[in-house]
């Protein structure tokens, strides 16, 4: 809790602009009177508006009385005068009997109160003086709020016309109130609509939200729109839709790659059964020319045959059907499958195929079959692109307290991969235009998106090293097998 | 060159196999290779047509399509092994479908093999004759892949 302020200030601060000496002695006698509330005032007195004005812009005061003919200044004219030099501060005009029209007119433009000069009536002067501040106080409470609303706020007339802008519409707009203000909008506005509206700036297209509602101003009704920029939350959701956009064609396109080459594999097991009856000589033996015909047939359709299989997997691998089933797997044992099979390649033969590993291998935990398509694909990448030499390695990494993994590499002493090409290798379908080593053998452009997916069900990852000239390695790295709280089997998400 | 059938020794009968499959062009092609092989080959283009030779004459080994429109190559697995005809059948299930559903369904219907199209002919050879002369074996776990 607060303690509670006092209901008054100590001291009002008053300025009177008026010239008529005696009428100023009055209300000072009216102000000093003994009161019930206590209030005291203090009253400084200018003659002229000119001099009044002076005042005001070096001293603070609660609220100006002010006379409407001074020698410098008659009639609503005074008045404006002082809102034109912007001052805020609560008046009081005082007339003369009869011209209480005036009166009202002052208030209308933006007086809190008028007296007739006629009064003397202390009590009447003083609760005048107290409401005008009071008013002014509520006034300035109203104004704040919209100043400092965070939205922009425009009214318009009932033509359209605007006749009030707060600082965050000014923002908004890009305009200042002065050149807003007597001019039509620029876009109709309707009570009740709520509606976006782009405004092309300097700093690009900005996107509004116009909500619109009815007010009365200065007596009149009118429309108030209150403006908000969505720019950015129209980007995000902008992002969002595409983002799901492209998820749904993601999934539609795995599911036609599994589809597709799901009915592609048995005309091709056809078409295998039929060149291998000719390659085979059952219907005949063939000239030499057919022999190579058939044998150029044969090769292309294990090449179509990897591309379907290549295909498949990666449609499973990437819509989630995939399980890596994980579990003590020997690094040795599978690096010496994976090689002997190749081996027996004829692609091998033009190259050196060295195995190097390390001491003291630990069991890693693994999915074998799914690392041993990993090293094929690599393998398979490094023959096609090697000089003279191919080498397959795994070495022990870690430990002393720490976890302990083994490093798979498969290095090609080949033309290399250009550093700006690395990034787009995982991708699918890319075949990066090395210079191919001799055999001419062309890959499907899944394999290391293949490799690269089974990975992330391995929680690792495939990293490139490449020299341009000189070649590069592939490696990623598995974790030692731990016999206690093997995380159960993952799926891929 | 071909291989002869195993088990193919003069005087011995040689193996029976009968393919199902409602490819005609496949099931040409098949029968081209292993009768050049040395198997004894039947055919029938659809499951009704296969129970009813594999009753009439009992073959050594099934070849049998798993997706067929009269009756799938499943319904024909479940049928060969309800009857005391044919319960001892090997069965060799070929499929174009996906391995892991392929294998689990061959498990529960105790086929023998699942093979993948495009299979190998050699390969396929290899196993029929492994299949054909060795007792019933639990199936075999199959690669991730294949």
């Amino acid at each position: 809790m607060t303690p509670a302020r006092p209901p008054f200030p100590d001291k009002i601060q008053l300025l009177l602009i008026e010239d008529d000496v005696d009428y100023a002695d009055i209300i000072k006698m009216c102000l000093d009177e003994p009161d019930s509330m206590g209030l005291k005032f203090e009253l400084e007195r200018a003659d002229r508006l000119e001099v009044g004005l002076k005042l005001l812009e070096t001293a603070r005061f609660d609220a100006l009385l002010l006379d409407l003919s001074l020698p410098d200044s008659r009639g609503l004219d005074t008045i404006k005068r002082v809102f034109d030099r912007g001052f805020q501060i609560p008046i009081l005009v005082m007339t003369n009997l009869g011209d209480e029209g005036m009166a009202f007119e002052a208030m209308r433009l933006g007086a809190q109160d008028y007296m007739v000069k006629a009064t003397s009536d202390s009590r009447l002067i003083k609760r005048a003086i107290w409401y005008a501040i009071e008013r002014q106080k509520l006034l300035n409470q109203t104004e704040s709020i919209v100043r400092h609303s965070p939205d922009g706020m425009v009214i318009v007339d009932e033509q359209g016309i605007v006749q009030f802008v707060n600082p965050s519409a000014e923002k908004l707009l890009g305009r200042k109130a002065q050149e807003l203000r007597e001019q039509p909008l620029g876009f109709p506005l309707s009570a009740g609509m709520t509606r976006q509206h782009r405004l092309k700036g300097p700093a690009g297209e900005t996107i509004l939200e116009i909500r619109v509602g009815e007010v009365q101003w200065r007596g009149k009704p009118a429309l108030l729109a209150v403006l908000r920029d969505i720019t950015e939350l129209q980007r995000v959701e902008q992002l969002r839709a595409e983002v799901k956009e492209r998820r749904r064609l993601d999934q539609l396109k795995d599911e036609l790659i599994g589809t597709v080459s799901h009915e592609l594999r048995t005309p091709l097991t056809i078409i295998k059964g039929a060149v291998d009856n000719l390659r085979e000589g059952i219907l005949g033996s063939l000239a030499p020319r057919q022999g190579e015909v058939v044998e150029l047939a044969h090769r292309n359709l294990i090449r179509l045959t990897k591309m379907i299989n290549n295909l498949l997997d990666l449609s499973r691998l990437e819509s989630g059907q995939a399980r890596a089933r994980r579990r003590k797997a020997d690094p040795a044992v599978m690096i010496e499958e994976v090689v002997s099979d190749f081996e027996a390649r004829p692609q091998a033969r033009r190259v050196e195929l060295r195995k190097e590993l390390g001491q003291g291998l630990p069991p890693v935990f693994a999915d074998p079959e799914m690392i041993a398509e990993v090293l094929v694909n690599l393998l398979d990448n490094a023959l096609r692109f090697a000089k003279s030499r191919v080498v397959v390695s795994a070495a022990a990494q870690g430990g002393a307290g720490g976890p302990r993994s083994v490093v798979f590499s498969v290095a090609d002493d080949g033309p290399g991969i250009p550093p700006d090409k690395v990034q787009d290798l995982f991708n699918k379908f890319v075949q990066i235009n090395r210079a191919v080593g001799g055999s001419g053998y062309k890959g499907t452009g899944l394999g290391l998106a293949i490799s690269k997916d089974i990975m992330d069900l391995h929680d690792s990852r495939i990293t490139v090293d490449s020299v341009p000239g000189l070649g590069c390695r592939f490696s990623f790295a598995l974790p030692e097998f731990a016999p206690a709280g093997v995380p159960a089997e993952r799926r891929s998400s | 060159m071909i291989q002869p059938a195993p088990g193919a020794q003069p005087g011995q009968p040689r193996p029976k196999v009968l393919i199902i499959d409602d490819e005609e062009d496949l099931v040409e092609m098949l029968a081209m290779r292993l009768k050049a092989s040395g198997f004894e080959v039947d055919t029938a283009l659809d499951g009704p047509a296969g129970l009813e030779k594999a009753r009439q004459r009992p073959p050594d080994v099934v070849l049998l399509d798993n997706v067929m429109p009269q009756m799938e190559g499943w319904e024909v697995c479940h049928r060969l092994r309800g009857d005391p005809r044919t319960q001892s059948v090997k069965i060799i299930v070929m499929t174009a479908g996906s391995p892991g559903k392929a294998q689990r369904r061959g498990r529960e219907e105790r086929v023998d093999h699942v093979v993948f199209k495009p299979y190998d002919h050699e390969e396929l050879i290899g196993l029929i004759a492994q299949t054909g002369g060795a007792p019933q074996a639990p199936p075999r776990e199959e690669g991730y892949h294949a």
